[in-house]
């Protein structure tokens, strides 16, 4: 699977099917065990795992996104964010809707009747248009409920790769790369649904499974742009980025040392998260008692209509996973 | 072609008129296609000094100088400069800032982001506050983007239908007018004694400069501007937007000269084509401005397709606008004796 057709694939917190069959079409049955849980979270088991104790590795297939929410007599359609989107980054763009991902825009008051110094267009003044003209024609082609996303063509340029969702359809490919590279590693992948609302598939998951260590691979806002830089999170180009503490969990002290070493057995670069915000699926194992951590990929633009990696970030990432899971198929977790 | 129908399929003229987009300066672009669809149609193709490109077509006896005008110009961001770091900082005239955070431009194949700070670190206080464009930067995802001071950046929304009736795409201001355009004179049938020139003007979008210079270059008895106006959303109580799907806005007022626009308006009612009116007490926002008053001067009336979300990054117009737009053109062409002859005269 490449990461255009997993960064373009549609999935809403709750709608990861897409996502998923793109995932399971990647990793050949005969090869893998696959299951799927209550929430939608995609398990994978090599069939040919060594014993040993079990990492998990996580990466969760879900975006940010809109659902509707009703109707404006002109056909115009409310929404409201499934996961966090900042209204700012929403008005004027193009949006697929419904399951069918029927062309929609985000349409924007013209400027020349707007009164000087108006303020943020919120959820409650957002409209999307999908050229229906009046409300029932929009609830006929968008039943409440249906499923908004942003619509963004993956890109890919020198340095970089362009697109929605790399958080964390980066991870999911980086995952599923893993598995192929290493078809006996003693681990469990897990495809996480419903990471924007709350690290919830992995926090069922976590139930379900009782892992020597937790690893999560994510896309990390890296605001190394702008007047803001100053307080960047991580730095795109200085490699994956390594947490020791944020909103949800405390990274293990032995894991760090493990990703740590195993970055420098990669000979890549790697930088520490700067600031405690954010969280990750690794949070949802930690309160477990189970020893997590999360390996990121600095991603300037996430949960927008397109954020933009480092192409040698996300080489640097797989390599440090490969040479993570080869330690720990030699020595265990 | 009959009189008042279009033969060309309407999403195929919008097709068409979008293919080729053009920042204020960039019009010449679109010299090689329409001196291509002029030929089809009759015309043959000149630029004036200014570079506005002609359709011509001389009356084959007497002649009334019927002038058909429409911008070809569409806004844009500007590179201000080009950071070492791979950032570009950019003006945005006629813009509204709030939509350019995490909006797709384009610098010919180069695709670029308007980058913003994520949700997970931006403020409570920062996030009631709209973007202000001295923060805003394009990352074109290089280390060294080939971009330089002084060059434009296009929206990079698809260009796309929307429902059953409707057209997304960014420079439907003023490519709807060209869509409507190239309609009306599919198969023209032009009167023996009209002198038609369609003028296709270069930056209306900044000062209306071909405009000014088209009123010299190509003396006129009649002027139509077509362009654009606002498109109604629901809530919109105003008198200066209008409802999509019930037909061109046809202005009245001083910009847009009474007397004309009445007939065009009984041409209109003749053939129940549908039209809005749009009281215009001062200047129009159009080439029509710069028209009327410049060379000899011009009588001059504007045509206006109401389009939803105007210099935003997805402009909305409706394909019914756009055909009831071309018919009247195409009426107005096959006999404008009785309507224009006395006015102009």
């Amino acid at each position: 699977v490449t990461l255009a057709e997993l960064s373009e694939a549609r999935g809403l917190p709750g709608h990861e099917a897409e996502v998923r069959a793109l995932i399971r079409a990647a990793l050949p049955e005969d090869q893998y065990d696959v299951e799927v849980d209550a929430l939608g979270s995609l398990y994978v088991t090599p069939r040919r795992r060594r014993e040993g104790p079990l990492l998990v590795l996580t990466a969760h297939m879900d975006e940010v996104g809109f659902l509707v929410t009703g109707y404006d007599e002109d056909g115009g359609l409310r929404i409201r964010p499934s996961g966090s989107v900042d209204p700012r980054v929403v008005l004027g763009k193009a949006v697929l809707v419904g399951e069918e991902g029927l062309p929609g825009i985000v349409g924007a008051p013209p400027i020349h009747l707007q009164p000087k110094g108006e303020g943020v267009l919120d959820y409650d003044r957002l409209r999307v248009d999908i050229g229906a003209e009046d409300a029932a024609e929009a609830a006929h082609l968008a039943p409440p409920g249906s499923p908004v996303t942003f619509a963004t063509t993956f890109r890919e340029t020198e340095d970089c790769y362009i697109g929605k969702a790399l958080d964390d359809r980066l991870g999911c490919y980086l995952l599923v790369d893993l598995l192929r590279h290493a078809p006996t590693a003693p681990c469990l992948a897990v495809f996480s649904a419903q990471e924007e609302l709350g690290l919830r598939g992995a926090t069922l998951a976590a139930q379900r499974v009782a892992p020597a260590a937790a690893l999560a691979i994510e896309a990390t806002p890296a605001a190394d742009v702008g007047p803001e830089a100053r307080e960047a999170l991580t730095r795109q180009g200085g490699g994956p980025a390594l947490t020791v503490l944020d909103r949800a969990s405390l990274a293990d002290e032995r894991l760090r040392k493990l990703l740590v070493s195993a970055a420098e057995r990669a000979g890549v670069r790697w930088q520490w998260r700067r600031g405690v915000g954010g969280a990750n699926d690794a949070g949802a194992f930690w309160p477990t008692g189970v020893p997590s951590a999360a390996v990121s990929v600095p991603c300037r633009y996430i949960h927008g209509p397109a954020a933009v990696a480092r192409k040698s970030d996300v080489e640097a990432t797989g390599a440090l996973l490969r040479e993570l899971v080869t330690t720990v198929a030699e020595v265990g977790a | 072609m009959g009189r008042g129908t279009v033969a060309m399929d309407t999403r195929a003229a919008l097709a068409t008129a979008l293919s080729i987009p053009a920042a204020s300066g960039q019009e010449q672009r679109l010299v090689p296609l329409l001196q291509e669809l002029g030929a089809e149609r009759g015309f043959t193709t000149e630029e004036d000094a200014a570079g506005n490109i002609l359709w011509r077509r001389p009356a084959r006896s007497g002649g009334l100088r019927l002038l058909l005008a429409a911008h070809v110009d569409q806004v844009a961001l500007w590179v201000t400069e080009v950071r070492g770091d791979g950032a570009v900082p950019f003006a945005a005239p006629g813009i509204d800032p709030r939509v350019l955070p995490g909006v797709a431009v384009t610098h010919g194949d180069l695709i670029g982001v308007v980058g913003f700070v994520p949700p997970h670190l931006a403020s409570e206080e920062e996030r009631r506050r709209p973007p202000e464009l001295s923060s805003l930067t394009v990352d074109f995802g290089l280390l060294k983007p080939p971009v330089a001071v002084g060059d434009p950046l296009l929206f990079a929304t698809p260009s796309r239908p929307l429902g059953r009736h409707r057209w997304c795409a960014p420079g439907l201001d003023n490519r709807a007018s060209l869509a409507a355009l190239l309609l009306a004179t599919d198969g023209l049938a032009v009167a023996d004694d009209l002198d038609v020139t369609v003028a296709f003007t270069v930056e209306e979008e900044a000062h209306r400069l071909g405009a000014a210079a088209l009123a010299r270059t190509c003396p006129s008895e009649v002027a139509i501007v077509l362009d654009v106006t606002f498109g109604k959303t629901a809530g919109d109580k105003s008198d200066a937007t209008f409802p999509l799907g019930l037909g061109p806005a046809l202005g009245i007022g001083p910009n847009s000269d009474p007397v004309l626009a009445r007939r065009l308006a009984k041409l209109a009612d003749a053939e129940r084509l549908p039209y809005q009116w749009e009281v215009l007490p001062g200047d129009s926002g159009t080439d029509a401005w710069a028209l009327q008053n410049g060379g000899a001067g011009t009588r001059t009336v504007t045509l206006s397709i109401p389009i939803r979300y105007m210099h935003s990054p997805g402009e909305v117009v409706d394909l019914r606008d756009v055909e009831a737009t071309a018919r009247l053109l195409a009426l107005l062409l096959a006999r404008p004796t009785t309507l224009l002859q006395e006015v102009a005269r």
